[in-house]
């Protein structure tokens, strides 16, 4: 039942028109970003290009990631589909897992086309890059907003309201806690800052993930000397065994706690 | 009879020379006549010397000196007019120390495993060329310096290598320095300069090292044609400038580095016709002075172009690749102003763990937001004339990889089939 359930939830995630402009869109900008960004000038180590295809990452796969996903749950509750799958023998774990799994499978395949075609420009440009540490936080970033994305739709009553939910999610997680931050940073201590920095490094997924990027690229110099114990820390085998753990724990959270949330639903109905 | 003459003749001629092979290097040095040349053997010397005349010393192909990781191998006091040439030294305090004299040449010279090479205190005119050093393995504050001269006049260095130092070049109190074709790599400084006057640096390469170029109180300097690259560790920096005067840093190329230039405290000073490209910020200007110039640099793929702590520089005439204004006349020169002042930038110099969020999603929205706010922006950070092409040119020889393109096209038209048939009932 479950496995059915997922391959009939990603048929229908593929069939989506939104879903395949997103892809379409995703495709387009990914490539145009490599090609433009890493043809210019050489890169090695952080610079303004690598910078600016870390960036496209996370403001564009979170924003598609949430927006589809949570929509594609909260319309489930809408159209009356989730009533009529509580009749079959499906549990809500499975339910969950099978929504989960259609949209990071879905997105998966966006990324596997868009990292095909950057590989061609590669071959025919001579020198455009596709750095291992990329592809592997692109599959993190799906993995995790994924989990986010079912959460938003659980919470939503709507599709309108997942929208803005996933919306006011994005926008947190990429601009407005940091501005927050650096806005008390004005008026607080360097040493707070620095605390409520890395602080927010855990709790903000987003940030996890860029930080995800300098630890396994071994740029942790390029945030600065106030970081150095920190960055000493996670560059330790135990340290990317917590980065692991927090990465699962951002999975297993938002979907947790999806499942209790529907199941209270479901008990106050 | 004519065997027994052979055979003393055989025994005497090798035990002549086994007697002057075993002569210590310091009698071989009293031997030599002032003026004349010393050809040392193709051996291990274990010892200390020292030269007081001026005399030549050329060593063989295997010649290699060596006394110990208490001492210094030759020292070369109160003379002049003394030349070495072709040594090896290893496992040593220090291979060379010139004291009080003048007219030294010092050429082709290895060594490995070495605390420090060649120290120069109260000396004038001493050339070293061709000297390649690998210093000790361990923390930079075990290591010792690979060339160094103090309180000295006219020093020359040229065409040398060296790695794994603490300091590569030192110079302290040095007046009329030049230093000329060298490399250093993975040291703490790659050239460092205190106190000193009268100062030329080019075609060197300085890679990998802390800072590349460390220039404290001096006057009268001259930096051009270096390549200064991948400086990157925690604090690195191309150039850093502490409290200097008159220094003209010219025709360098800067990438990869941490910090480019970092000016603290500069005064009367040039930025001309560099180029930046790809550091993390080019210029950093802290406590800088209306009289300093950043003038016709190319600024590439920077993440920071220029930032100051609110002080004062004159920038003009330099090209920004992301500079957004148009030339409708067509003279090569942008008709609006280019203002490199960026809030982040501002607030990164005066807290250094706003440094996370460099260029982050939100901090990249901000210097949108500020390039439109900063228009009104006269004073600070303003080039108002940016030059609208660059100096530099790219070699742009990338030969088609099929493979990538093979693979791409496989994974490309695998995923959208398999999509297709996804989506059929």
């Amino acid at each position: 039942m479950n496995q059915l359930f997922i391959k009939l939830e990603w048929k229908q995630m593929l069939r989506s028109r939104w879903m395949q402009l997103v892809g379409v869109l995703f495709i387009l900008v990914f490539a145009a970003i490599a090609l433009i960004q890493q043809l210019a000038l050489p890169v090695d180590g952080f610079t303004r290009q690598t910078a600016s295809f870390l960036n496209l990452l996370l403001f564009l796969l979170p924003l598609f990631i949430l927006t589809i996903g949570s929509m594609s749950v909260a319309s489930d509750v809408e159209s009356g589909w989730y009533s009529l799958l509580k009749t079959y023998p499906l549990s809500l774990g499975s339910y969950i897992f099978g929504k989960y799994i259609s949209i990071v499978l879905s997105f998966f395949l966006i990324l596997i086309l868009s990292f095909a075609v950057v590989l061609i420009m590669s071959g025919i440009a001579g020198s455009v890059q596709l750095p291992l540490v990329f592809v592997t936080l692109s599959i993190l970033l799906v993995l995790i907003f994924a989990a986010i994305a079912v959460l938003c739709g659980v919470i939503a009553k709507n599709r309108l309201h997942a929208l803005s939910l996933s919306l006011v999610v994005w926008a947190a997680a990429l601009l407005l806690i940091s501005y927050l931050l650096m806005a008390i940073g004005t008026f607080v201590s360097g040493k707070l800052t620095l605390t409520l920095t890395i602080i927010m490094m855990h709790l903000n997924p987003a940030e996890w993930i860029r930080f995800g990027y300098f630890l396994f690229s071994g740029q942790t110099t390029a945030l600065g000397p106030a970081f150095f114990d920190f960055t000493e820390f996670y560059n330790s085998v135990f340290g990317y065994l917590i980065y692991m753990v927090v990465c699962v724990a951002w999975i297993l959270g938002p979907l947790l706690f999806a499942q209790w949330i529907l199941s209270r639903k479901g008990k106050a109905e | 009879m004519k065997w027994r003459f052979l055979l003393v003749f055989f025994i005497s001629l090798i035990g002549f020379s086994a007697q002057a092979h075993a002569e210590s290097l310091q009698k071989q040095i009293d031997k030599t006549p002032s003026g004349g040349t010393l050809k040392l053997f193709d051996r291990v010397y274990r010892e200390q010397a020292t030269v007081r005349k001026p005399i030549t010393i050329v060593g063989g192909e295997k010649t290699l000196l060596k006394a110990g990781y208490d001492k210094t191998v030759l020292t070369i006091e109160n003379t002049k007019d003394v030349t070495l040439k072709n040594l090896n030294f290893s496992r040593s305090q220090s291979a060379i120390d010139v004291k009080k004299s003048s007219q030294i040449h010092i050429e082709n010279l290895k060594m490995v495993y070495m605390f420090s090479g060649v120290n120069i205190r109260n000396s004038s005119d001493v050339h070293v060329k061709n000297f390649k050093m690998r210093g000790i393995d361990g923390q930079y504050a075990d290591k010792g310096t690979g060339i160094a001269a103090y309180d000295s006049k006219r020093i020359n260095i040229s065409d040398s290598d060296i790695t794994e130092v603490l300091d590569a070049y030192y110079l302290e109190r040095v007046t009329g320095s030049r230093i000329i074709n060298n490399i250093a790599t993975f040291s703490r400084y790659g050239l460092h300069y205190m106190y000193g006057k009268d100062i030329y640096a080019t075609g060197n390469t300085l890679e990998n090292n802390v800072t590349g170029i460390m220039l404290m109180i001096a006057k009268n300097a001259l930096l051009e044609k270096n390549k200064i690259q991948y400086q990157s560790d925690w604090n690195s920096s191309g150039f850093t400038l502490y409290n200097a005067e008159n220094i003209v840093t010219k025709n360098n190329e800067l990438i990869g580095n941490r910090t480019a230039i970092s000016s603290q405290n500069m005064k009367k000073s040039t930025i001309l016709d560099n180029t930046f490209l790809t550091n993390q910020t080019a210029v950093e200007f802290t406590g800088s002075y209306k009289e300093n110039k950043v003038e016709h640099n190319d600024f590439l793929g920077n993440i920071v172009n220029i930032r100051s702590d609110g002080t004062a520089s004159n920038i003009v005439g330099n090209y920004y690749d992301d500079y957004s204004g148009f030339d409708v006349e067509d003279d090569g020169i942008g008709d609006s102003k280019y203002v490199a002042l960026q809030s982040f930038g501002q607030w990164m110099v005066r807290e250094p763990a706003y440094q996370y969020y460099i260029e982050s999603p939100s901090v990249v929205l901000l210097n949108q937001m500020d390039q439109q706010t900063n228009k009104t922006e006269t004073s600070q950070l303003v080039d108002e004339k940016p030059r609208m092409k660059s100096i530099t040119e790219f070699e742009t020889d990338r030969p088609m990889k099929m493979w990538l393109i093979i693979l791409g096209g496989i994974l490309f038209i695998g995923s959208l089939y398999g999509w297709r048939r996804s989506v059929k009932i």
